[in-house]
């Protein structure tokens, strides 16, 4: 029964296959569009002329955060945006975590969108009421609304030196017109927008307070577990469970779709009981599998033309022309999320209704799940979204929703489902394995020809036909920024047992690694530096070459240390454009440090600069984890590295340096969650060659053991 | 069985096996989520918690062999409202990301400085080493111990 992507259908995946991630964003916002005239739920006393505001009575602003906090800083970062146009005091706004439910609209929390997809929806919400709460004041004080201003959650008469709080405010405000479209502030007017305000997830998160999903307690909850078969594609011949039903603390044993489900009184008994399971697996299609072996078939298929799913110019055909060809091969290795959070779901399936809780990324979409498993209907799901601890993509995917569901259907308490961690590293959504080829027209100086293609499983359908077209399959190479006159990008998909799902920042994770390598490929051959070919190529870009002089000025700030070397890479996603410099040195037995990070973005207006700092300092270890480490091994359909020991993330004391310069952003805020991770890896691979003359071409980096 | 432990000076009455780890009574028996699951076999540290003062993998930890040792979790650190110069140290550098290894960073920190008032840059790596952070806050970390030491 595995799962399948939460966040949007299938066919709206297909839809927006012309398009790749930009297409999926679209379809997102338009679907909010439609929805932009909600019911707004109830809330009592308060102003509430949208679903997402409420001013209170006692001065409280409370915020309806309608995304996953997964770490990103949503639950202060869209907050702002009501705040400021309210004009609210800050230390009076508290956030408030929705169920699932479509009075938010779009709830999905992906594509780097909760900023740019809320931008206009939350600000709006916020002007709303402020202007109810002025023409409240201007009723009171027989004025016109014109002549009061707001002041940090009071209404403000100059001329007569009256002020008013605004929940004195609220039951006058109430009985105001809502204005359809409220003006927004200047830019040159924000006062919370744009400044580092405190954060209000950050305490509990310190403290112990803050509940993520594997953190909720019910009255009576039960614990299971799953004994998974390890081979994608196998299946249960013969299993012995009397030992583990005669455990003390065991409830019950029985088989499942994805095993044998063991439900206990507590988590550990149910681990154990797990344990004393004997079964015999059929390998069935994951029979003879390996990771090599994949390995193998994506770079046969790179031999052979795929989908052409961009082109610009006479495209390929301009290989043709005068000049030096170059052409290089990359490969790169299944990935897996680990978030640090284990993969859980607590399901309590009573009287025709079903609530979960759980860390998720599309609250929706697990109702929406949860209800066809049940034959009920959506609105007998009742989804309480918790603290993630840590999504990458991974918490889109219903699979640990649809096993809770199967299991706590038998009983009438909660059960809560828990993923040990060997069974999210074997059982991951993983990012495809990618091979890629780049075949190049060197003249003049400069690359004036590139033929580039991808070959991935796709994402989500692993296991599709091989002519299906995965629209964020080769994201990241089409549009290419670089003003090659003709270009051309192919995709083609090789279909296996081993499922796929979106991976922090997806395609962009391996395009971006292939081409930013084969850059430094060609600047060596034309005997240039990898930033002037960069450069060359960028006029007419003016976004992405002031990162890259920015990174350039940065980096060279700081001396180079003896036995060390650097390396360059840019890369524009979800809206925003990146440049790093990675510096690393080479240790005893061989093993490669990161020593430090130069990092410039320019992510559009930036509503909370240190909450993208953070997010680029994170994304740049998220990044580097993988170009290092990052590796999932396959034999006979199944993974065996499952284990932090055997797959490795980077430690505290391997964490480069990092420093960001955040660009002084124009128009519209861009993406943040994902955008650092692309431009890392070939940074490294980039620096690598730099120090000893070899190219990488192959990923991971870090030798084993 | 009942089995007797002491957290945070209190004693608490534990109805488990003496071989379930201290992660699973407090997280399943005693309703104290502060300490987190991460991995079962000592390898990422998110369930660390303090004995006798010092870091330790719950997780490995049976409730059996912990008598007469001082217990100390995240929800134990702050004094009444005060919080810990480590957990205050957390909050001014906005070191948490998704939070979920943060209550065994702040822990490993507290201790670290309790044991170490001085420590140099190898000493903190050692400590620091043993806890996974999986959102890429290594580096806010350092800040924050630097700032603890008043440097």
């Amino acid at each position: 029964m595995r799962g399948h992507i939460g966040l949007v259908t299938r066919r709206q995946l297909l839809l927006a296959g012309g398009l790749g991630g930009a297409g999926l964003v679209l379809g997102v916002w338009a679907w909010r569009k439609r929805k932009r005239r909600r019911i707004v739920p109830d809330r009592g006393a308060a102003l509430a002329p949208s679903a997402f505001v409420a001013v209170e009575p006692d001065d409280t602003v409370r915020v309806w955060v309608s995304r996953s906090e997964i770490g990103q800083g949503v639950w202060t970062a869209l907050p702002m945006l009501v705040a400021e146009e309210l004009d609210a005091d800050w230390d009076m706004v508290q956030p408030v975590q929705p169920l699932a439910d479509d009075a938010y609209g779009q709830m999905g929390t992906a594509l780097s969108s909760s900023v740019r997809s809320l931008w206009l929806e939350l600000r709006t919400a916020g002007a709303m009421a402020r202007t109810m709460l002025v023409a409240a004041a201007a009723e009171q004080w027989s004025c016109r609304a014109e002549e009061c201003t707001t002041e940090r959650g009071f209404v403000v008469h100059a001329s007569s030196g009256r002020r008013a709080g605004y929940g004195s405010l609220v039951a006058l405000a109430k009985q105001q017109r809502a204005p359809e479209e409220p003006a927004l502030r200047a830019r040159t007017d924000f006062r919370i927008l744009g400044t580092d305000a405190a954060r209000k997830d950050v305490r509990d998160k310190v403290t112990g307070a803050a509940r993520f999903g594997l953190d909720v307690r019910l009255p009576g909850m039960l614990r299971a577990v799953i004994l998974r078969c390890p081979h994608f594609g196998g299946r249960l011949v013969r299993s012995d469970t009397a030992a583990a039903r005669a455990m003390a603390g065991v409830v019950d044993v029985f088989d499942h779709p994805n095993g044998i489900a063991v439900v206990a009184r507590d988590t550990w008994t149910a681990m154990q009981a797990r344990l004393a399971i004997t079964a015999e697996w059929a390998q069935g299609a994951g029979a003879g599998v390996t990771s090599e072996g994949i390995a193998a078939r994506l770079r046969d298929a790179a031999a052979s033309p795929g989908t052409t799913v961009w082109s610009r110019g006479r495209g390929a055909a301009g290989l043709a022309s005068t000049g030096t060809r170059l052409e290089a091969g990359y490969a790169l290795p299944y990935l897996a999320h680990a978030t640090m959070e284990p993969i859980h779901c607590t399901a309590w399936v009573h009287e025709g209704r079903c609530e979960l809780w759980v860390s998720t990324q599309s609250p929706q979409a697990m109702q929406q799940a949860a209800a066809r498993a049940l034959g009920i209907a959506r609105d007998r799901v009742v989804v309480h979204p918790m603290f993630v601890g840590g999504g990458f993509g991974r918490r889109v995917m219903d699979e640990e929703v649809l096993e809770a569901v199967a299991i706590a259907r038998r009983f009438d308490v909660p059960v809560q489902l828990v993923w040990s961690r060997e069974d999210d590293l074997q059982h991951d959504f993983y990012r495809p394995a990618a091979h890629h080829r780049i075949d190049a027209l060197l003249a003049d100086g400069t690359i004036r020809a590139w033929h580039h293609r991808v070959i991935a499983p796709a994402v989500v359908h692993h296991d599709a036909g091989p002519d299906f077209v995965c629209p964020v399959g080769a994201e990241g190479a089409t549009d290419l920024a670089y003003g090659i006159p003709d270009a051309a990008v192919e995709y083609r998909h090789v279909p296996t047992v081993v499922p796929t799902g979106f991976w922090r920042s997806v395609g962009h994770s391996h395009t971006a690694f292939a081409i930013e390598c084969f850059l430094d490929e060609a600047a060596t051959s034309l005997r240039t530096t990898p930033f002037a070919l960069r450069r060359g190529l960028l006029q007419g870009q003016p976004r992405q070459l002031a990162v890259l002089d920015a990174v350039e000025r940065l980096a060279a700030r700081q001396p180079a240390a003896g036995g060390t070397a650097r390396g360059i890479a840019l890369h524009s996603s979800f809206g925003s454009h990146v440049a790093m410099v990675a510096e690393v040195a080479r240790e005893a037995r061989g093993r490669i440090r990161v020593t430090r990070v130069w990092c410039a973005a320019d992510a559009g207006f930036v509503v909370h600069p240190d909450l993208v700092r953070a997010q680029l300092e994170g994304a740049i270890v998220f990044g580097a984890t993988a170009a290092l480490h990052g590796r999932i091994d396959i034999q006979d359909g199944a993974v065996t590295n499952s284990t932090h020991l055997s797959n490795p993330l980077l430690r505290f004391s391997e964490a480069p340096q990092v420093e960001v310069e955040l660009l002084e952003g124009a128009g519209e805020p861009g993406g943040v969650g994902e955008i650092g991770v692309p431009p890392i890896a070939p940074a490294i691979a980039n620096a690598l060659a730099a120090l000893d003359g070899a190219r990488r071409r192959e990923l991971p980096l870090q030798p084993r053991g | 069985m009942a089995i007797e432990l002491q957290i945070h000076g209190r004693k608490v009455t534990v109805d488990a096996p003496a071989a379930m780890p201290l992660l699973w009574a407090l997280r399943d028996v005693l309703g104290m989520t502060g300490t987190k699951y991460g991995c079962g076999i000592g390898a990422c540290g998110a369930c660390t918690v303090l004995v006798d003062g010092k870091p330790a993998r719950s997780c490995l930890l049976p409730i059996g062999e912990l008598q007469g040792r001082e217990i100390t979790t995240i929800e134990g650190l702050a004094k009444d409202a005060e919080l810990h110069p480590a957990q205050q140290a957390w909050v001014e550098c906005s070191v948490p990301q998704c939070g979920w290894c943060q209550p065994a960073q702040v822990l490993t920190a507290a201790s670290l400085l309790a044991q170490d008032p001085k420590p140099d840059a190898a000493a903190v790596d050692r400590a620091m080493d043993g806890v996974l952070c999986r959102c890429g806050t290594q580096q806010r970390i350092r800040t924050a111990l630097k700032r603890c030491l008043g440097s």
